[in-house]
C-alpha cells in the first residue's frame, strides 16, 4: 500500500511534467505553423522524389529543421524570461558582419564578376564547381541566421501588394510543378513539358552560359542581402 | 498548340507579370510595392530571411553543384 506522502509526491511530479510539456508542445505547434518550414519540407521531398543529389535535399530538410528548432527554442526562452516571444533574437545587438565588412559597391561588383569568370571555367556537377557555389551559399545562409532586421523592412507596405508579389512566385512554383508532373516520370526530363532546369541545361553546359548563370545567381544573392539589411 | 509551347508561354507569362508589376509599382501613388521592399518585408522575420536566402543558396546548388 502506498504511503499518502508518496501519492502527493507522485501527483506533484505529474503536474510538474504537465507544466513543462505543455509550453513545449505549444512551442512545437507554433513552429510548425510557420509556412517557411513547410515550404522547405515539401521542396526537400520533391528534391528526393526527382532523384536529385542527396546533399541538395538535405540542405532543404536541414533548413526546415533548424528553423523549427530555433522557433521552439526562442518561444521557450521567451516564456522563461516572461517576455513576449515575438522574435526576441531580432532585437539582440548582433554585429552585422557581412555588411560591416562589405567594401564599396563597385568593388563588390568587380569581385562578383571575377569570381564568376573563374568559377565558370569549371564544369557543372563537379567538386570544384560545388565549392564555387557552396562557399558563398554557406556564407550567405550563415549571415541570414545572425543578421539583424533591416530598418526599411519595417516600413508600412500595402498588404495586398505584398501578397501579389508572393502570389506571383507561388504561381511560378505551381507552373513548374505542373510541368514536372507532366513529365514521363519525376526522374525523366521532357522537352514537351520542360522544367526551368531542363530549359537552362543547354545554356549552362557551355562556359559563357555558366558565366551568365553565375553572374545572375551571385547578383541575386547580393540583391537579397542588400534588401534584407537595408 | 504543342504542350511545349504552352509550357514556354506559362514561363513567359510569369516573367512578363514580374516586369509589369515592377513597372506598375514605379508609378507615383501606386499601392503596389516595388520588388525590393516587398522582399525586404518578406525577410523581416528570421524564418523569412533564412528561408529566402537558403532558397537562393539551393538554386545555386541545384543548377551547378554536385
Amino acid at each position: 500500500m502506498a504511503h499518502p506522502g508518496q501519492d502527493v509526491a507522485r501527483e506533484a511530479t505529474r503536474a510538474d511534467r504537465r507544466a513543462l510539456s505543455r509550453p513545449a508542445a505549444r512551442a512545437v505547434v507554433a513552429a510548425l505553423r510557420d509556412p517557411v518550414v513547410w515550404v522547405f519540407l515539401l521542396a526537400g521531398i520533391f528534391e528526393v522524389l526527382t532523384g536529385d543529389p542527396i546533399a541538395h535535399g538535405t540542405l532543404l530538410f536541414v533548413v526546415a529543421a533548424a528553423l523549427a528548432a530555433d522557433a521552439v527554442a526562442r518561444r521557450l526562452r521567451g516564456r522563461m524570461a516572461a517576455t513576449p516571444a515575438t522574435e526576441p533574437a531580432e532585437t539582440e545587438p548582433v554585429p552585422d558582419l557581412a555588411i560591416d565588412l562589405m567594401p564599396s559597391p563597385a568593388m563588390v561588383t568587380i569581385g562578383i564578376a571575377l569570381y564568376a569568370i573563374a568559377g565558370s571555367s569549371f564544369t557543372r556537377y563537379t567538386w570544384p564547381m560545388t565549392l564555387v557555389v557552396g562557399v558563398p551559399a554557406i556564407a550567405a545562409v550563415a549571415w541570414s541566421w545572425r543578421a539583424r532586421q533591416g530598418e526599411s523592412s519595417s516600413l508600412p507596405l500595402d498588404r495586398l501588394g505584398t501578397w501579389l508579389w508572393i502570389g506571383l512566385f507561388v504561381g511560378l512554383a505551381l507552373w513548374e510543378l505542373r510541368e514536372l508532373l507532366l513529365q514521363p516520370s519525376l526522374t525523366t526530363g521532357s522537352d514537351a513539358n520542360p522544367t526551368i532546369s531542363r530549359l537552362l541545361d543547354p545554356i549552362l553546359s557551355v562556359q559563357s552560359g555558366r558565366l551568365v548563370g553565375l553572374l545572375v545567381w551571385l547578383g541575386l544573392g547580393r540583391f537579397l542581402i542588400g534588401a534584407a539589411s537595408a | 498548340m504543342s504542350s511545349r509551347v504552352v509550357a514556354l508561354a506559362g514561363y513567359a507569362f510569369f516573367a512578363a507579370a514580374w516586369l509589369g508589376m515592377q513597372m506598375l509599382a514605379k508609378r507615383p501613388g501606386s499601392r503596389l510595392p516595388m520588388f525590393r521592399p516587398a522582399m525586404a518585408r518578406l525577410m523581416r522575420t528570421k524564418s523569412g530571411r533564412v528561408g529566402v536566402i537558403a532558397g537562393w543558396a539551393w538554386l545555386g546548388l541545384h543548377f551547378f553543384a554536385r
